[in-house]
């Protein structure tokens, strides 16, 4: 495993210029305006010649004749942005502090906010070549940019960022040997809190090679576990997994139209094109969509045509937004998939924009087994149900799903999300024994309400189909209520009644119950 | 003047280039049937066959429907998918859950709204049929009929019935229609016509004048086999013979 570290140093200093570079030649200072009292936070060369430090008051610095400019968020975050994508460019594992434009609380922290930014360089040999020529890849590539950067490369994410902000220029920590690379370097490049920044300047520690000498059981007494993780790092063994960033795992595509759209087919025409550019980029990083948001942009205001449409800039806004329960890459799927949703739409005007958002997770792909049974394609099996969805309409097609009531049919149907991947374990392949299964019951839907005769509280004759009947056997009853507590309070009370059919000759059995809130007989289904 | 054995060597030799198996009937493995999880049934039939079209058929109390809910409970215990599509919002979950049914790998199509017309209950029922044999993920699908009057399916094409056992064929897919005759004809490879045999009561209950109270204990049911057709058969020889016997079998509350 190995990491690199990208370091601007003087990072706010650098963004400002930059954006304009006509400052390069002054001797600038950047003040923060957000301070009680605005201070100097970055200052170049020249500037510290005429005499300006860090944290001077504005007055103070204005007095030196130093050009003081404020510091610039935008500048910073564009700037920001481009190193991540220059980063992505060698690895597409990227880590880094996320880019906020609120000032924190800690200067320290909040200047040192996307100075530096982390690759996982893990297997990326092949398409790169070894580490020094990556290194020197990545330094070319940003020095192209204008900005003058550290590279540093170890075995461990921390190492590398270490490495980076000590070391001027490329620095490459072979496996084995991070506690004397890292030996002379200053320990406040660990970014202490100022209780142990003292300490340690009580203790006349200066150097992380200070650091890594003093001895565990003194260290963890008089720093808690916090002084083994500082010893740790001081000695480039502290290990951690890279976390990559998320912000471009969200891919967009946008079309302004010359010639404006009317119809829904030439709409997914257009569509076609842009998904098939966004899925290209996923397949490139290995993701798949797991939701998908439309936004179609129209010639003219015309609100009144529901609540997808909202009014933006003068112009009404089309947008609707679609949840892949199975994360989707295959652009012809996800066409079918909007074309089904999209059944109902009739632009209402002529389309002059299209945006289509793709927020994306890791694609699924699991390795069947030679011998699984057959399974459906996750993409099709979607397809399918959506199309059947169309078809019986929303939540008729789906998993049965018994909630945890004795009530009779109380079932409720939930989305259809099988187990298709799951690897068969020897119980599982091993069907069952036969053995002898209790009869199954066709329900009626709703139930059929009928008239009873009782004899001393037991059922004797039932009319059905408008006959009265006499019941030959009967088994019952058996007592069930529930939900007392609230206001759909049930109680029934139900019997297996034997019936004989002159039709067929033959004798059916049905289930019949009296309802006691209502005081009604109905037949609620015969076995079969 | 050619005898018949010749007239077949000559033929077999003439087109043996082209088609090389063409005298040759194709043999059903073992392994392209799914048990219905109901013994009796399993050791004459070997089971429902994957890739073919089966007809259940019977009237009321007939045992069909526990039949089709076994077999699917089989299908779905090897993590199989199965299809239930039921125009007339008939199947009770309770039943599936005590067959035996893994509820997460059960599609349940249902078409609940009693003001839809049925003949729209029946084509929509079709439709989804249609889809999901296209699918060709399922190990089961199947098609009730039995809730509808008898003139409504009875209506249906027969191209109908063979498109299906045409989409099916060579698939993994066993498609299964419920109903209560025959209407496939000879479109399904398999029929099988299920009656009751008789009702199980004990009367241990309370005593009244006219009847008195028992307890149910289950229903005997009965298989005729109507139809039964291996996937290709040239030879007259190679058309199985039907079993003769009623295939009886039980069901009892536990």
């Amino acid at each position: 495993m190995s990491f690199a570290c990208i370091y601007v140093p003087n990072f706010l200093l650098q963004a400002l210029l930059y954006v304009e570079s006509t400052l390069r030649d002054h001797s600038l200072a950047i003040l923060d305006e957000h301070l009680p009292l605005p201070r100097i936070i970055a200052l170049e060369e020249k500037a510290r010649r005429a005499g300006v430090t860090l944290g001077m008051p504005q007055n103070h610095a204005a007095l030196l004749g130093v050009t003081l400019r404020r510091r610039s968020f935008n500048a910073e975050k564009d700037l920001h942005k481009k190193l991540i994508k220059c980063a992505l460019v060698f690895s597409p594992l990227v880590e880094d502090i996320p880019f906020s434009s609120h000032s924190s609380s800690n200067t320290a922290e909040n200047n040192q906010r996307g100075n530096w930014i982390l690759l996982d360089l893990h297997g990326t040999e092949r398409a790169h070549g070894s580490l020094k020529i990556i290194s020197q890849k990545i330094k070319t590539r940003v020095d192209q940019m204008g900005l003058h950067c550290n590279i540093g490369i170890a075995a461990n994410p921390d190492t590398a960022i270490i490495a980076a902000r000590g070391i001027a220029g490329i620095t490459i920590i072979s496996p084995g040997h991070e506690a004397e690379q890292l030996k002379s370097l200053s320990v406040y490049l660990l970014n202490l809190i100022p209780d142990h920044q003292k300490i340690f300047f009580l203790w006349g520690i200066k150097t992380l090679g200070d650091l890594a000498n003093l001895p565990d059981i003194g260290l963890v007494k008089r720093l808690g576990l916090e002084g083994k993780r500082l010893k740790t790092l001081a000695q480039g063994k502290h290990n951690r997994p890279l976390v990559p960033t998320n912000k471009d795992l969200n891919f967009q595509e946008s079309l302004e139209l010359d010639f404006p759209i009317e119809k829904t087919e030439a709409l997914l025409f257009v569509l076609f094109r842009l998904l098939n550019l966004i899925c290209t980029k996923m397949n490139s990083k290995r993701l798949s969509a797991s939701n998908l948001s439309l936004s179609l942009e129209f010639e003219s205001l015309k609100l009144n045509h529901g609540p997808e449409y909202k009014e933006n800039r003068d112009k009404a806004v089309y947008s609707t937004t679609f949840n892949f329960p199975e994360p989707l890459n295959n652009p012809h799927i996800i066409l079918k998939l909007l074309h089904l949703k999209l059944e109902g739409f009739s632009p209402q005007g002529s389309i002059t924009k299209i945006h289509v958002h793709a927020k994306t997770t890791r694609s699924s792909r699991t390795q069947g087994l030679l011998l699984n049974p057959a399974i459906p394609e996750p993409g099709q099996l979607q397809l399918t149900l959506e199309q059947i969805s169309t078809i019986v309409g929303s939540n008729k097609a789906g998993s049965p799903y018994l909630p945890e009531t004795h009530q009779p049919d109380a079932c409720q149907i939930k989305a259809f999300f099988p187990n298709i991947w799951i690897k068969l374990s020897p119980s599982t392949t091993q069907i069952k024994k036969s053995k002898i299964i209790s009869p199954s019951l066709r329900r009626f839907r709703p139930p059929i309400p009928t008239h009873v005769e009782t004899k001393k509280n037991v059922p004797c004759t039932i009319t059905f189909k408008k006959k009265r009947q006499e019941i030959l056997d009967v088994a019952g009853p058996w007592k069930l209520s529930g939900h007392w507590w609230k206001d759909s309070h049930w109680c029934h009370e139900e019997w297996d009644i034997s019936l004989f059919k002159k039709k067929s000759r033959k004798r059916v059995i049905y289930k019949i119950y009296y309802d006691c809130q209502r005081s009604q007989w109905y037949i609620e289904g015969l076995y079969d | 003047m050619h005898t018949r054995p010749s007239l077949k060597s000559l033929i077999e030799l003439k087109i043996s280039e082209k088609i090389p198996t063409a005298f040759q009937s194709k043999k059903i493995s073992k392994s392209y049937f799914s048990r219905t999880g109901i013994k009796e049934i399993d050791s004459l039939l070997d089971g429902i066959p994957y890739g073919e079209f089966t007809e259940i058929t019977g009237e009321t109390s007939c045992g069909s429907t526990t039949l089709v809910l076994s077999f699917l409970a089989e299908i779905t215990q090897k993590q199989q998918l199965g299809a239930f599509v039921d125009p007339s919002n008939s199947l009770d979950i309770e039943s599936c859950s005590t067959v035996g049914i893994n509820l997460n790998q059960l599609l349940w199509v249902r078409f609940g709204q009693k003001e839809q017309k049925l003949w729209e209950k029946l084509e929509q029922a079709l439709k989804v049929t249609d889809l999901l044999l296209h699918n060709r993920g399922f190990g089961a699908v199947v098609l009730d009929l039995r809730g509808l009057p008898i003139n409504f399916p009875q209506r249906i094409p027969p191209t109908t019935w063979f498109r299906f056992s045409q989409i099916v064929r060579d698939s993994e897919t066993a498609l299964v229609l419920l109903s209560r005759k025959s209407y496939s004809k000879s479109a399904a490879s398999l029929v099988l016509d299920c009656y009751c045999l008789g009702d199980q009561w004990t009367k241990t209950g309370q005593k009244t004048e006219e009847l008195r109270i028992s307890t149910f204990n289950g229903l005997d049911f009965g298989v005729n086999l109507l139809r039964r057709q291996p996937k290709k058969t040239f030879s007259p020889s190679n058309i199985p013979k039907l079993p003769s016997e009623t295939i009886q079998w039980k069901t009892r509350f536990s």
